[in-house]
This record gives C-alpha cells, sequence and structure tokens, in this order.
C-alpha cells in the first residue's frame, strides 16, 4: 500500500510511482472490459434464444403437426422430407428428437425412418468419434432411438467406455442386439449394490424372448452369480417356461442371491414342482432366501402353503415374520382365517403382530392398538 | 504493523478471488457434464421400470396447518415410479394433524418398525384408506432433526429423500436426483438439489410452472445470492468431492448410511450440514469409496424472506449452524486423512464462509479509520473497494451465464436487465447488513444460542387456488432450513 499523497489529481504520474495503485487500474479496466462483455454476451443469449424458439415454433406448425399424417405415406413422406431439408439442422436434431423420445411401435419406426432419410443419422454416427465426450454422449443420446441392428457392432464397442455410456449402450443393445451382444456384456458387467443392476435389468426386459432363451442355456457359465440372479428374474417375467431346466439348480445354488432368484421364479410360475422348492427353500439356513420363499408362496394359495407360512410366523427374524404374514394375507379367505386364529390363540407375540399388521392393512380389523 | 494488517487484507481478498475462479473452472466443466447426462428418454425409462429404487419422502411438519394439505398432494403428484411419503407432525401446536386427519381420511394403523435412531415418542401411525402411499407419523416436539429421526426409521425404503414441508418440489426431482445411484450405485450415498427462489414464480397444482424476477428487491439480491451459492460454489465443489451441504429443504439419502451414522444430531440448528460434514467423515474414516453429489438442475423452490428483518434471523441461524458443524468436526480442518475434504473444502468453509463476516466487517472498518488517521491514501482505499465491487459484480454475471448455460430459468431480456441491475447493487448496502447478521449469529453461538429464527412466510403467487399455499399470517417458530 502507499504513503498518504496530494489528493485525488495527478492520477498518472501516481500510476507510475506506485505499481500496487498501477495494478488495480489496470484490473478495474480489464473486469470492466470483461462486465461489459458479459452484459451483451448474456443480451445477445437472450435475443438468440428468441430467435431459436421462432424456429422450433415454426417447425412445429408447419412440419411437426403433420407428422403424424404423414408417417407411412411414402409420397407424403417424400415430401415432407422436401419441406424438411430447408430447415437448419440442429433445428431438425432437436425437434425429430423431441417426438422420437415421447413416441413408440410404428410411429416411432416411421419417425426413425424419416431421421436416417434427411442424413441426420450419418452424422450422429460420425460425432460419435469425436473426442469430446460430450459430443459423444449427444449423438449417442439420438442415435439411441433411431440406429438398427446393422449398427450393432458399432454401438457394443462403445460399452467398453464404462459410466453413463455403457448404461446408454446396454439399453440400446437390448432393443438391437442379440445374445451374442449381450453375453459380452454380462460378462464384464460390474455388480456391487442393488441399485447397479438397473441397467441389466433395462436391457434384459427388452431383449426379444429367444434372445432369453438363448442366454438362459449359457447360464451356468455366467461367473457372477449376481448376474445369474438377474437373468433368472427376467426370464421368469418373459419365459418362465424355459427357467424349469435350472430352478432346482438355482434353489440348491451355493449363492445366496441365485436362492433368492429361484424363490422369485417359482413365484413366478405355480405348478407341483415350483411349489415343492418353495417348500425347501421355506428352510433355507438364509434368512433373506427364507423370506423370499414365503413371499413368493402368496402366489401358490393352497392349505399346505398356508400351513408353511403359519410355521414361519414364528421365525427368529423379522422380516420372515412379515413377508409370511402377509402372504398369508393374499392367500385368500383360508389365510384370513389362520391369521385371525394366530392373533386369538397364538402364544407367540410376533406372530401376533404381524398377523394384526397384515389385517389392519387388508381393512379386516376394526381399529388396531396404537404403536 | 498497518503494513502487515494492510497487506493481510489484500492477501485475503486475493485468495478469495482465486479460489472463485478456479471454482468457475470447475463449475462450467461440471454444468457441461450435467448438460449431457440430462435425458428426457432417461425419465420416460425410469417412470415405466419395476426395478427403480423405491425412496421415501420424510416431510417433517410443525405448525403447517395452512399449507400440510397442499404439500402433501403436492409431495403425492411427483413422477416418480416407487415412492411413498411419510410426513412427521413434530408435536404441532395448531390444526395440522386435524388437516391431515380430515382430508386423508387417516386411520391409526398398528405398525412394526425398528427404532434404529434415536427420537421423541411416536404418539401413533396414520395411514390414508384414499392414498396409500401416504404415511402419517405423529410424535412428540422435538425439534426438524428429531423429525426426519422418526420418519427415517418408519421408512423401509433403501433411499430416503428429507424435504421441508413447504417446499415447492419439480415434478420430476425424485427422477433427477436418482440419477447419480444409478449412474453410480457403488459409491454414491447423499445426493443434493439445486434450491431456488420461488418468489414471483407461478405456481399452479402446488408446482412451479414459471420463474419470474419478483418486485421485492430483497427477493431479487437472494435470486442472485442463490445462483452464485448454487451454480458456483456448489457446483465447483461437487466436481472435486468437496460438496460439505446438502439442503435440509431437499436431499436424498441412503438409509443404511445415514442409519449407521445415528442420523441426524437433535442439538443443533445445522442439522443438514452436520449429516453431511460427518457422513464424510465417517466414510474417509472407514477408508470406503463414496460420493456425496449436486444435481445442478433447479429442482426445489422455496420461499425466500422479502423482509431484512427476517431475511436477518435466518442468516443469523445459518451462520450458527455452520459454526457448529464445523467446530465439531475441527479435527478434519487441514488433516490429510480426509483428502480434498480436509485440505481444501474445509479450510475455503472456514476462511470464506465461517470467518468472512469477520474479517470482511475488519477490513471496512479498518481502512475507514485507516483513511481518516491518514495512514492509508483515500484514492488507493477507493480503487481497491471500486475494484472489491467490480470483481463482485463479475462473479454473479457469471454465475447468471452458467445458469444460461444449463438452464436459462431466467428468459427474456426485461428480466436479465432486472437481475444484472440487482447483481450490480447487492454490494451497497444489502452485504454488509447480512455480514452483520451473520456476525452476530456468531457471537450469540458462542454464548449458547441454539434456538430456532422465527420465519415468517408470505405465500407464493398462485394460478390455482385448491392446491397452493395461499397467504400466510406469521407463525410460530417453524423448524425449516434452506441453507
Amino acid at each position: 500500500m502507499t504513503e498518504p499523497s496530494g489528493g485525488w489529481l495527478g492520477l498518472g504520474d501516481r500510476l507510475g510511482n506506485d505499481p500496487f495503485l498501477a495494478f488495480v487500474v489496470a484490473a478495474i479496466a480489464a473486469l470492466t472490459l470483461i462486465i461489459v462483455l458479459s452484459i451483451i454476451w448474456l443480451t445477445g443469449r437472450a435475443l438468440w434464444e428468441v430467435r431459436v424458439s421462432r424456429l422450433r415454433d415454426r417447425f412445429w406448425l408447419e412440419l411437426g403437426q403433420r407428422l403424424a399424417s404423414v408417417v407411412g405415406e411414402p409420397a407424403a413422406e417424400a415430401a415432407w422430407l422436401e419441406a424438411a431439408r430447408t430447415y437448419r439442422r440442429d433445428v431438425l436434431q432437436h425437434c425429430l428428437n423431441e417426438y422420437l423420445i415421447r413416441t413408440a411401435g410404428e410411429y416411432k419406426e416411421g419417425l426413425a425412418r424419416l431421421y436416417r432419410a434427411l442424413g441426420l443419422l450419418d452424422i450422429d454416427l460420425i460425432e460419435l468419434r469425436s473426442w469430446r465426450w460430450s459430443v459423444r454422449m449427444r449423438a449417442l443420446r439420438r442415435l439411441a432411438a433411431v440406429v438398427t441392428s446393422e449398427h450393432r457392432a458399432v454401438i457394443a464397442r462403445l460399452a467398453s467406455e464404462g459410466g453413463e455410456v455403457r448404461l446408454l449402450v446396454a439399453q440400446i443393445i437390448g432393443r438391437i442386439g442379440n445374445a451374442d451382444d449381450v453375453l459380452p456384456l454380462l460378462a464384464t458387467w460390474s455388480l456391487t449394490s442393488r441399485l447397479s443392476e438397473y441397467p441389466l435389468h433395462v436391457m434384459l426386459d427388452a431383449l426379444q424372448p429367444d434372445a432369453l432363451r438363448v442366454l438362459l442355456a449359457h447360464w451356468d457359465e455366467l461367473t457372477s452369480a449376481k448376474i445369474q440372479r438377474i437373468l433368472l428374474d427376467a426370464a421368469a417375467r418373459t419365459v418362465p417356461g424355459a427357467c424349469h431346466e435350472i430352478l432346482p439348480r438355482a434353489a440348491l445354488h451355493a449363492s445366496l442371491e441365485v436362492r433368492i432368484a429361484a424363490a422369485h421364479a417359482c413365484g413366478a410360475m405355480s405348478s407341483p414342482q415350483t411349489f415343492a422348492l418353495l417348500g425347501t427353500l421355506s428352510q433355507d439356513a438364509a434368512w433373506e432366501v427364507r423370506a423370499q420363499a414365503v413371499k413368493a408362496l402368496a402366489s401358490h394359495p393352497s392349505n399346505a402353503a398356508v400351513e408353511i407360512l403359519a410355521d414361519a410366523l414364528t421365525d427368529k427374524n423379522f422380516w420372515v415374520r412379515q413377508n409370511a404374514a402377509a402372504s398369508l394375507g393374499r392367500q385368500g379367505h383360508n389365510g384370513v382365517v389362520r391369521l385371525r386364529r394366530i392373533i386369538a390363540d397364538a402364544s407367540d407375540r410376533y406372530a401376533r403382530d404381524a398377523a394384526e399388521h397384515v389385517l389392519t392393512d387388508l381393512g379386516l380389523i376394526e381399529q388396531a392398538a396404537a404403536t | 504493523m498497518s503494513g502487515i494488517i494492510e497487506t493481510a487484507i489484500v492477501v485475503y481478498f486475493f485468495l478469495m478471488q482465486a479460489t472463485n475462479a478456479w471454482l468457475l473452472v470447475l463449475s462450467t466443466i461440471e454444468l457441461s457434464r450435467a448438460r449431457c447426462r440430462r435425458w428426457p428418454e432417461l425419465d420416460s425409462i425410469l417412470l415405466g421400470q419395476e426395478h427403480t429404487p423405491p425412496i421415501s419422502i420424510i416431510a417433517p411438519a410443525y405448525n403447517e396447518e395452512l399449507s400440510i394439505v397442499d404439500s402433501v398432494r403436492a409431495f403425492l403428484h411427483l413422477e416418480y415410479p416407487n415412492f411413498n411419503v411419510v410426513v412427521v407432525n413434530d408435536g404441532s401446536k395448531d390444526q395440522t394433524m386435524k388437516r391431515l386427519r380430515e382430508r386423508f381420511k387417516l386411520e391409526p394403523v398398528k405398525s412394526v418398525n425398528r427404532r434404529e435412531l434415536e427420537c421423541k415418542t411416536i404418539r401413533n401411525i396414520y395411514r390414508s384408506p384414499l392414498e396409500p402411499r401416504l404415511i402419517v407419523v405423529d410424535k412428540e416436539n422435538g425439534g426438524k432433526a428429531d423429525a426426519l429421526n422418526a420418519g427415517i426409521n418408519v421408512a423401509r425404503t433403501p433411499l430416503v429423500c428429507c424435504v421441508d414441508a413447504d417446499s415447492l418440489i419439480d415434478r420430476r426431482a425424485l427422477l433427477r436426483m436418482v440419477e447419480p445411484f444409478i449412474y453410480d450405485p457403488t459409491q454414491t450415498v447423499a445426493v443434493g438439489g439445486t434450491i431456488r427462489l420461488a418468489n414471483g414464480a407461478t405456481v399452479r397444482d402446488g408446482c412451479v410452472t414459471g420463474v419470474a424476477v419478483p418486485k421485492s428487491w430483497v427477493a431479487r439480491f437472494q435470486i442472485i445470492e442463490y445462483l452464485r451459492a448454487f451454480l458456483f460454489a456448489r457446483l465447483g465443489l461437487n466436481r472435486m468431492g468437496g460438496n460439505l451441504i446438502i439442503s435440509g429443504a431437499l436431499g436424498l439419502f441412503r438409509r443404511d448410511i445415514v442409519v449407521e451414522l445415528g442420523g441426524y444430531k437433535r442439538d443443533t440448528v445445522g442439522e443438514d450440514m452436520e449429516l453431511v460434514v460427518r457422513m464424510h467423515r465417517h466414510m474417509r474414516d472407514k477408508r470406503v469409496p463414496y460420493r456425496i453429489c449436486y444435481v445442478p438442475d433447479p429442482v426445489c423452490y422455496t420461499e425466500a424472506p422479502e423482509d431484512m428483518k427476517v431475511l436477518g434471523r435466518q442468516r443469523h441461524r445459518w451462520q450458527r449452524g455452520l459454526f457448529d458443524s464445523l467446530l465439531r468436526h475441527r479435527t478434519m480442518f487441514m488433516n490429510p486423512r480426509y483428502g480434498v475434504i480436509g485440505l481444501i473444502a474445509f479450510p475455503m468453509f472456514v476462511l470464506f464462509e465461517l470467518l468472512a463476516p469477520v474479517l470482511e466487517l475488519f477490513g471496512y472498518i479498518y481502512m475507514l479509520c485507516a483513511a481518516i488517521a491518514g495512514t492509508v491514501d483515500p484514492m488507493t482505499w477507493g480503487v481497491f473497494l471500486v475494484l472489491a465491487w467490480l470483481i463482485g459484480f463479475l462473479m454473479s454475471l457469471q454465475a447468471m451465464a452458467l445458469d444460461d448455460l444449463g438452464f436459462n430459468s431466467y428468459r427474456g431480456v426485461k428480466t436479465r436487465a432486472q437481475l444484472i441491475l440487482a447483481a450490480a447493487l447487492e454490494s451497497w448496502g444489502y452485504r454488509q447488513i447480512l455480514l452483520w447478521h451473520r456476525l452476530k449469529g456468531m457471537v450469540d453461538f458462542l454464548r449458547g444460542g441454539h434456538v430456532w429464527g422465527e420465519m415468517t412466510r408470505k405465500g407464493f403467487a398462485t394460478v390455482q387456488t385448491p392446491s397452493v399455499v395461499p397467504p400466510q399470517a406469521p407463525r410460530e417458530p417453524t423448524p425449516e432450513s434452506a441453507h
């Protein structure tokens, strides 16, 4: 800092003699310039936004509204494409993508066809090779709805990037890929928590039944028990018949995860074989398996199931008791009668609590006592 | 001696500006990545999935009779496939419980819950036959942290979302906030959302449908502050993994981790920040890789005070909460064991947040005295002040630019001109008044003050009356926080 000087005048001389003051004044000049530029930029952006909005609005009005009647009509599509080519590429990409992510089925396929005919898919594929992650990511997002099975190899290669790219790749592969594309992904996917399973569920749910059957044939080769569980879960929902063969092995699997999947799968299909397996699983050493087995018994209404569930109400684990009570509630009349009898007669306080809780939830008890 | 003080002031000033410049670079990178992650198509995929992680929204309510029904309805209208709402009536003295009971036909249920976290006695748990996703917990008054702990005890989902009952949450907030748990499920333990001001906004059915600049200058200044705080500081800190605050108005947590930590501390006014700092400490002590991150999308709107007196009380409380959290975990300060938190984030909070009121007010007073005494050249002092103002102004403009690039919330030339003017005027009076309140907060904390300040809200500008918060009379002290 400086010694006191003679006043505010003579700034030029002062700047020459006082380096700190000179620095501060130079900084003020630079900042003023940056601030003026920032204000111009903010104002310019506001004006640009208005212009882009108008362009997009024009597209919606002139071409967007016609899309529904154009798709599927070759002559109308050709006329529409000719009109669309007068628009800027970014407007077309944005507006068509807005439609693509909000539609499904044949109409979506038609939109994708128009997108490809405008050459936008080729541009996206070129952008997929960009060194910038953000450009690749945006291109992949647009491609998610428009790529076809002929681009399988290009998309599958991106899976090695990990992170969000891998998540998106899994979803696209689920739609356009086959078992050969999915198997390498399953073999290398790292699962560390329930939440990390989500992309796999999305991919497997999107697969065709035939592809799932092929994957089931390779079930024993998968090294991760968690992935075996997810595959079994997905297959039990889509192609339950194909799971029968591996269920006995799954129910005796060393991994708790796989035994849980076996319980889920048995819950999804009702047969003497699955009921017998659930009976075994409800005696499993691991409470997690017992809890899922008794939960799955809800879909096997019978007196024998009621007996197994009533026994499970005295299990030492809280969640097994809760699930057993809930399953009894779903067994219909027999289950409800048994729950009422447990409330009236059982000496086990936990069993009574669980039974009362379920009947309250079902609205079959007048008023539960406060906690 | 005076030379040393002046040098210290200049060094502190330039250190702060260098940190801000660094944060700007980091937040620009972070925002650019966040933009690429925003997929509308992912929303529809998530909405259609049965595997999307279930979430319990925990909303503590204390004397919220005027707004509780609308708030609950707004929560129930959130777009997410698998969630429930746990409202915790924290011993309200008004008609909060009655309003809930009447509107949702609540019935007491026998619910078997584990008491994993300490909380005051739960009187009853209610379910609604009209809305199966709603659970109401009626308990004895114990403060916001206690109510949140009770709600977490009742929740049975792997993720819990802690909110303020009077916040307006964006319809897709849960979809936005669950994304980090999906992308990086191994390590993500908590996610915070961006809070914006609802002042001047249009509210329809409990949801903000349009954002505008309010008439009140106090609210306009706060818009600039919130933009700076969330788009500048937190986004930058997020990039290096140094976020120490997840706003109490909206935060998504892994339930098992919160339970492992013992839940919210009940003897602090800054329970939201304290929990996050403790989470960092706990994970680093255990040497477990983790991520506490922040979603830049504006997902929650809260009404800011438009009266300087009420605003002063709010800042007074925030400063006490900040002081308390940093003091409790002081061993993390400059401790290499805590990595970027101990060596960068914590010292930054101490230097530029906690001590800012002390140092800045000292700087003003010292320079003024020195100028009067003639030991400092008035011209040098004057141009230095102009420089400080210009840097502050530029920071605000950069925050506006980040908002433009990321979300474009404040559109139109007129709106921008109003905000630019607010950014230019903010440093002349408003900032100094708040510094005074913050300083008072520190002094009161040292004296042992741990009470919540009284908060008066005006209510939101509304479009449709039945489902929005009507103008309210001044309330009793309310356990709210919006760091």
